[in-house]
């Protein structure tokens, strides 16, 4: 039994913006992002990145809330551990808060690079076919033949760990499932009528690509994008957690557990906080992912 | 109708015929695969920085010792020598650093341990399949019930539950929850052992649970969400129509065609957990090859590191490819086609196999 | 009149949905009686689906309900029987020949197997017995006893189409509904596929509701037929008297869009506008906004049944008859 079509009179971003909408979870999701990014943005106003780098050994461990007497700048200073202190006696708060602005920066740089690299190979491919295409598609599949991990895993061991590479590292390993999801939206639309008629307006074929060719597969890309930014988050505190990311005193949620693991018996907030912290970044980018598919492809409206 | 029995015959054997192509293209599809892996992962150790020949020396050779363990070692050649010399292997100067190349698994020595890197790898890689093994099995049981029944009861208490234990399940990274389990588990509750042995069935159990966790959130996503494509579908209607017993609707008729794509995934969660090891091997201590290879990474210990990614990546491929064929033979409508041909010719492979196949 | 064997009663079905309610059946009533044939005929979207469904109570959940109105089967009301005695009937004494024979059989079964399905559990028959069953039912429908052992998809459309009759058929129903049997077919085919409802009807007495929204294949089987429109019954008469005679404008004007070829028709005429938004439907009678016979009032009196010599229609032109 079909039911009738009923005439949205609203913009296909219209719609899609309703149907999001509609989506709580998936609004939580941003909502929680936004947070994210905000603090990110403003780390400094709230801790100074020398305080949180710095050593104040007297205070290891503090618990959460505690009041304690730092050394700040040669001065006493009363401060307060909003969420207790790390083996050196660091405010575990803001190295989160810091360590916030790295997993969002390596978020969204591997995914943009991801993206711009593999969606451009991926519409070479498809729209030009041939050797080319041949060539881009065997290596995407060689890359995908590899788990996404433990590539980002070997390049950085043998470039040796640094944020260039760990970014480097977990960029490429991102790249090739945008190349099979450009190229094949590229396949579906590059032979209907609309991107004909172009072609037979005279238009070039950079042209094509960019105005007809790529809006059409936005979709499965922005989708994909979102959970990819997850993974790559995700990736990153693995590698720093294995001692192949950002190195300490430096702050990264991963190395921050690496450094609370062997205090779990003493420290467990060291554990708990920056762990919680990746699970809600991850937990609302999945968040979006789902809600962003569930309003962008009709196919799957329930 | 007017089909008759020479024409069948044919087409058995035409789809015979298609499935043996389809294996050997699988398996042809493989070699460039694992080319193409070597390959990378040989170049980014000659690309490495940091010059293995000057770590094995003391602090204060001089060059000329360098360069001369560098031509031992066969460093000195070019970088398709040397690739080759990786795969089929090297037969130096000298018998300290000679090996048979990665397709006879010998890579040389450890630089640390100075023992064959793949021995050291074929003796721990049993703890890691095991342990990927019981992981496995954990996940299947607890995701599948748990994506039917959420997926059976849409809405429900339970499936919300279910829901969001998995979203909070793909959203854990793996590390932390190793942590966890360890600080509840073995620090508050002192039920398990935090340091993982393959010979102590209960100290297995944290481990097992932390790599599980993530399969078994995707897993049951994956069941629920085939389960529900798969009961708005025509046949489950037809199947009601008859009068079946809502047990059996979604026994017999609903669940074996919800679980052909959750398959696909479990075979790719197979690839995940070997991954996953590595993690959770390091959280517990538990002597696996996750362990081998973070450890040699921490001692740049080159060929190990080399040795263990080829290694894991290799397992990888080998274990999707099988995955992809056993896929074709679960889905009965290439299935049928091995159970009609194998009653034509009796004896083959694929007989076997189907047979298999068939509960 | 004898008793019917199957009367509905003012049934109302809707569909609720997040954004709408879709009124899907609006106050519809059938009796017929123990072989007699009814032919359902509408448009897309008209209500037919959903009314046989709601006979079975197979309604899609939890969007689908039945909110006013009474289904009686052999005098039973169906929503009041418990439904481990609704499932005693479904596939045994009621069945249903559904309309999309592609994706209406399970693709993991053989079709075999998903005939003598319906056997083993409502006449308890063993494996060999509904096998034997089985073999006969496909060499009624014209299918080689050899092929049972074959799955779905190695069967062509039409073939799965006497495959999905075969199935409706398995344990000889009292009341059959035809969900389209025959619009997924080609026309070769179709005729073949009707001859075959009508000679089974005739051997076995069965009641038959043929949904479809093609005039000549009622036309071809049916004794009575009943014109839906937006979930309402527009006219119900004997399949002579509303063809020679339609009553009401709809019916006129789904008469008016068949090419004849008895007469010269400069062209084919067409019903103006569009089926009207069952989430949304026009107030007064629902066909007003297309109707050329439009009074004021029609926007305004919503009209009632008008009955006589066994003919019923809903339209005010009728209404000062009553």
């Amino acid at each position: 039994m079909s039911s009738p079509v009923k005439p949205h009179p609203r913009t296909p971003w219209q719609e899609f913006w309703y149907r999001f909408r509609k989506n709580k979870l998936a609004v939580g999701g941003m909502g929680v992002i936004l947070l994210y990014v905000s603090i990110a943005l403003c780390a400094d106003l709230f801790y100074s990145w020398d305080f949180i780098v710095g050593n104040q050994i007297p205070n290891a461990f503090a618990p959460v809330g505690t009041k304690a007497v730092v050394d700040w700048g040669g001065k006493k200073v009363e401060h307060l551990y909003i969420l207790g202190a790390d083996n050196f006696g660091r405010d575990v708060l803001g190295r989160m808060i810091h360590g916030a602005r790295v997993s969002m920066i390596i978020g969204f740089v591997t995914i943009a690079f991801a993206v711009l690299v593999g969606g451009s190979l991926g519409a070479i491919a498809g729209f030009y076919g041939g050797v080319l295409e041949t060539i881009i598609m065997r290596g995407a599949d060689i890359l995908l033949a590899i788990p996404n991990m433990l590539f980002a895993l070997a390049i950085v061991a043998a470039m040796g760990p640094s944020f260039q590479n760990l970014l480097l590292a977990i960029g490429i390993t991102s790249v090739p499932i945008y190349v099979r999801l450009v190229r094949a939206s590229v396949l579906t639309v590059k032979d209907q009528e609309f991107v004909e008629a172009a072609k037979a307006l005279g238009a070039r074929d950079g042209r094509i690509i960019v105005r007809h060719v790529l809006p059409n597969c936005m979709a499965p890309v922005i989708v994909q994008a979102t959970l990819g930014i997850a993974q790559s988050i995700l990736s990153a505190t693995f590698l720093s957690f294995l001692g192949l990311g950002i190195q300490p005193p430096a702050p990264e949620w991963g190395n921050m557990l690496s450094e609370a693991r062997p205090y779990i018996i003493s420290a467990p907030h060291t554990l708990i906080f920056p762990g919680l912290a990746i699970m809600t970044v991850i937990l609302a980018y999945n968040l979006i992912g789902d809600g962003l598919r569930d309003a962008l492809d009709p196919k799957l409206r329930r | 109708m007017n089909r008759g029995q020479a024409g069948c015959s044919l087409i058995d054997f035409e789809q015979r015929g298609a499935m043996l192509r389809y294996l050997f293209h699988r398996i042809l599809q493989l070699i460039p695969v694992i080319l193409g892996v070597t390959l990378i992962v040989f170049t980014l150790t000659y690309i490495a920085p940091g010059d293995p020949a000057r770590l094995l020396l003391p602090q204060d050779a001089s060059d000329e010792d360098v360069a001369q363990l560098k031509h031992a070692m066969g460093l000195d050649r070019s970088f398709f020598v040397q690739y080759y010399h990786f795969l089929f292997g090297y037969d130096g100067p000298g018998d300290s650093f000679d090996y048979k190349g990665l397709f006879a698994l010998d890579l040389g020595r450890s630089y640390v341990s100075n023992r064959p890197v793949f021995g050291t790898i074929l003796e721990r890689f049993p703890n890691t399949v095991l342990l990927s093994t019981v992981a496995l099995c954990l996940s299947i049981l607890v995701s599948i019930p748990f994506g039917i029944i959420s997926a059976t009861r849409q809405y429900s208490k339970t499936d919300m539950v279910v829901t969001v234990l998995a979203l909070v399940g793909i959203s854990m990274p793996a590390f932390w929850l190793g942590m966890l389990l360890i600080w509840i588990f073995s620090v508050q509750l002192r039920l398990f052992p935090s340091l993982a042995v393959p010979s102590n069935p209960l100290s297995i159990v944290l481990p097992a649970i932390t790599l599980a966790a993530m399969s078994t959130a995707v897993q049951t996503r994956m069941t629920r969400s085939s389960m529900l494509e798969v009961m708005r579908q025509d046949y489950i209607r037809t199947a009601r129509a008859k009068g079946l017993d809502e047990k059996v609707v979604i026994r017999k008729h609903a669940l074996r065609n919800a679980l052909i794509p959750v398959v696909t995934v479990v075979g790719i969660q197979v690839g995940q957990l070997l991954v996953g090891a590595v993690l959770t091997e390091t959280v517990f201590s538990y002597p696996g090859i996750g362990t081998i290879m973070v450890d040699a990474i921490n001692r740049k210990d080159t060929p190990q590191i080399l040795a263990s990614v080829v290694f894991m990546a290799l397992i990888f491929a080998v274990v999707n490819l099988i995955v992809d064929i056993l896929y074709a033979f679960i889905d009965p409508r290439i299935k049928a086609q091995y159970i009609q041909a194998g009653k034509k010719k009796k004896r083959g492979l694929f007989h076997v196999i189907s047979r298999k196949a068939t509960p | 009149m004898g008793e019917a064997q199957l009367s509905i009663r003012n049934l109302y079905v809707e569909y609720h949905t997040d954004e709408e309610v879709v009124h899907a059946v609006n106050g519809i009533s059938l009796d017929l009686e123990q072989g007699e044939s009814l032919g359902l005929v509408g448009e897309t979207g008209a209500g037919k689906t959903t009314t046989a469904l709601s006979i079975l109570g197979l309604l899609p959940k939890p969007n689908g309900k039945v909110t006013s109105g009474s289904i009686f089967f052999e005098g039973k009301e169906l929503s009041q029987i418990p439904e481990e005695e609704m499932r005693q009937i479904r596939g045994n004494r009621i069945s249903m020949i559904f309309q999309d024979p592609m994706t209406s059989l399970n693709p993991i079964f053989p079709v075999g197997e998903q005939i003598a399905e319906a056997l083993e559990i409502h006449f308890s028959l063993s494996k060999e017995q509904a096998a034997k069953r089985t073999a006969e039912l496909l060499e009624l429908v014209g299918i080689p006893r050899n092929r049972m052992g074959e799955y779905p998809h190695q069967f062509s459309g039409g073939m799965k189409q006497r495959v999905v009759i075969a199935m409706a058929l398995a344990c000889n129903p009292k009341l059959l509904l035809a969900d389209e049997p025959t619009t997924a077919l080609d026309v070769t085919i179709q005729a073949q596929v009707l001859r075959m409802i009508r000679d089974l009807k005739r051997r076995m007495r069965t009641t038959l509701i043929l949904i479809s929204h093609d005039l000549g294949v009622v036309a071809q089987i049916c004794d009575t037929v009943a014109i839906m429109y937006a979930g309402k019954i527009m006219e119900y008469g004997k399949i002579e008297d509303v063809f020679h005679h339609p009553l009401h404008p709809y019916t006129e004007g789904l008469f008016a869009s068949i090419p004849r070829l008895d007469r010269t028709q400069k062209r084919l005429s067409s019903i103006p506008g569009l089926i009207p938004d069952p989430s949304n439907l026009p107030s007064g009678c629902v066909f007003h906004p297309r109707c050329p016979y439009r009074m004021d009032v029609c926007n305004q009196i919503v009209p009632t049944t008008v009955e006589w010599e066994g003919r019923k229609v809903q339209c005010l032109k009728y209404q000062e008859l009553s």
